[in-house]
């Protein structure tokens, strides 16, 4: 397994990325780079940043007891490599675009990654706001699979901070292209706009950590379009950086509509797991019925994603 | 690593931005509304097939919309230096209130919104405001409307 004093050094890396938040506000103050701060919302990142790291740090034995469980039950013992953490890394790296996916499709487990995607505004301060919930959602069960299949916890935990430390740097708008070949294997800051934006040509698309291949592959990758900038934040917009607010918004919105009365268990089931925006009398519209509304009025389907094909390759 | 390393790192980071703010006055431009226009300009960005008058409330940093045979009213209103807007459906506001001359405090059931207060321009348009909210504030259910081009 992964020696100890690896975790210490990324989490040095960790930290020592938040001095790239004062240098990108500097950067951006002096007319250098395309940067926009605002200081209630980038105080409000860190707010809601030191009640997600409260709520991991004291409930990470949840994940911990997990998918230690697991790897007792493991099928093989697979050792710490230069290879293996290789192909770790690239299965963590699926099993975090699976993750990203369920965290968009589904009420429930939206209810906890919408706090990420709550901010107006897009630079390396947004990256401080997560969720508080993500320990209790149940989608740490997902850490399961690599785990049985032999992979060490902490091999598998130290692809996991990898992929975290490498997310760091796409929140920005202070970049605009990368390199062809780069744009098309792995994610990055213009793939990444797109993933945080609300219009609704880019809604539910690029959910990618590091390797941008996973959309491609599922049918969810979408190019930026430099006539459509993106407007960042939620469908429905916040308005508020109270960081209770933040972290418990949707939750609070999940009990009004299973509140509603002469609901049906199926009803009360669409509120909880359908997607975002379903409502059992339609006055709401999900994220795809959005797509497709915008789709007819540009005149082509909503569903299909062109920029899935894979036209772009290098 | 303890808990208490990151989060003594976060705080000096807010305090340091914090500062940054002060001495870059990085503050984005917090632009009034202009006109009953531009309020409904920036509301369609959110719902692209709205059609109905804006009333601006007296600094310029917030309106109401009556939307053309809906129950439901619009709001925009500036947070930071982004605008947000929503629709008042029948039960989405807690508590509807006068407050000092011509002001309207909003209260919402739901937590994505903090309470907000608009400033009117005068006695009688809040009046009318009062009038028009104050039904929101009972719950009543709501008709669906597809197709209507409103955003979730
Ligand atoms: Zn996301």
């Amino acid at each position: 397994m992964p020696d100890a004093l690896l975790f210490t050094v990324v989490g040095y890396v960790q930290m020592a990325l938040l001095l790239l938040i004062p240098l990108e506000l500097y950067l951006a103050s002096r007319g250098l780079i395309n940067a926009t701060y605002d200081p209630r919302d980038t105080l409000a990142n860190i707010a809601v940043s030191i009640g997600s790291i409260v709520c991991w740090g004291t409930m990470s034995f949840l994940l911990l007891g997990v998918v230690t469980a697991a790897y007792q039950h493991r099928l093989m013992s697979i050792p710490f490599t230069g290879l293996t953490f290789a192909i770790v890394f690239v299965l963590e790296d699926l099993r975090y675009y699976l993750w990203h996916r369920i965290s968009h499709r589904v009420r429930w487990f939206w209810a906890s990654h919408v706090v990420h995607h709550s901010s107006q505004h897009f630079n390396l301060s947004t990256n401080l706001r997560q969720s508080w919930t993500s320990q209790f959602s149940g989608l740490i069960l997902m850490g399961v699979p690599l785990a049985y299949l032999g992979f060490h916890p902490a091999m598998v935990g130290l692809a996991f901070s990898l992929n975290l430390v490498y997310q760091f740097w796409i929140h920005t708008e202070s970049v605009t292209r990368l390199p062809a070949w780069f744009e098309w294997w792995f994610n990055t800051p213009s793939h990444h706009r797109v993933h945080h934006a609300s219009n609704p040509r880019y809604l539910d698309a690029n959910y990618a950590g590091v390797f941008m291949i996973w959309d491609r592959l599922f049918g969810s990758f979408v190019a930026e379009h430099a006539a459509e900038p993106a407007r960042y934040g939620l469908v429905r917009d916040l308005s508020t950086f109270n960081p209770l607010r933040i972290a418990f918004h949707e939750y609070v919105a999940i009990a009004r509509d299973l509140g509603r009365p002469g609901l049906r268990t199926g009803q009360r089931l669409g509120y909880l797991f359908a997607p975002p925006g379903w409502t059992h009398a339609g006055e709401r519209h999900t994220t795809r019925e959005l797509r497709e509304l915008d789709a007819a009025q540009r005149g082509h389907r909503g569903d299909a994603r062109p920029d899935a094909l894979p036209s772009g390759a290098p | 690593m303890s808990l208490l390393v990151p989060i003594a790192t976060h705080l000096a980071l807010g305090a340091v931005l914090a500062a940054m703010f002060v001495r870059y006055r990085t503050t984005p431009a917090r632009d009034a509304l202009k006109d009953p226009g531009d309020a409904l300009r920036h509301f369609r960005l959110t719902f692209p097939q709205t059609r109905g008058r804006a009333t601006l409330t007296a600094d310029g940093g917030a309106a109401l919309v009556e939307l053309d045979g809906r129950r439901a009213v619009g709001i925009l209103a500036r947070r930071g230096g982004r605008w947000s807007a929503r629709l008042l459906e029948p039960g989405d506001l807690r508590r509807v209130a006068a407050t000092g001359d011509a002001g309207l405090r909003l209260m919402f059931r739901d937590a994505g919104w903090s309470p907000v207060t608009l400033l009117l321009a005068d006695t009688t348009h809040r009046a009318h405001w009062l009038g028009r909210l104050a039904p929101l504030a009972v719950m009543t259910e709501v008709a669906p409307s597809p197709g209507a081009g409103y955003r979730a």
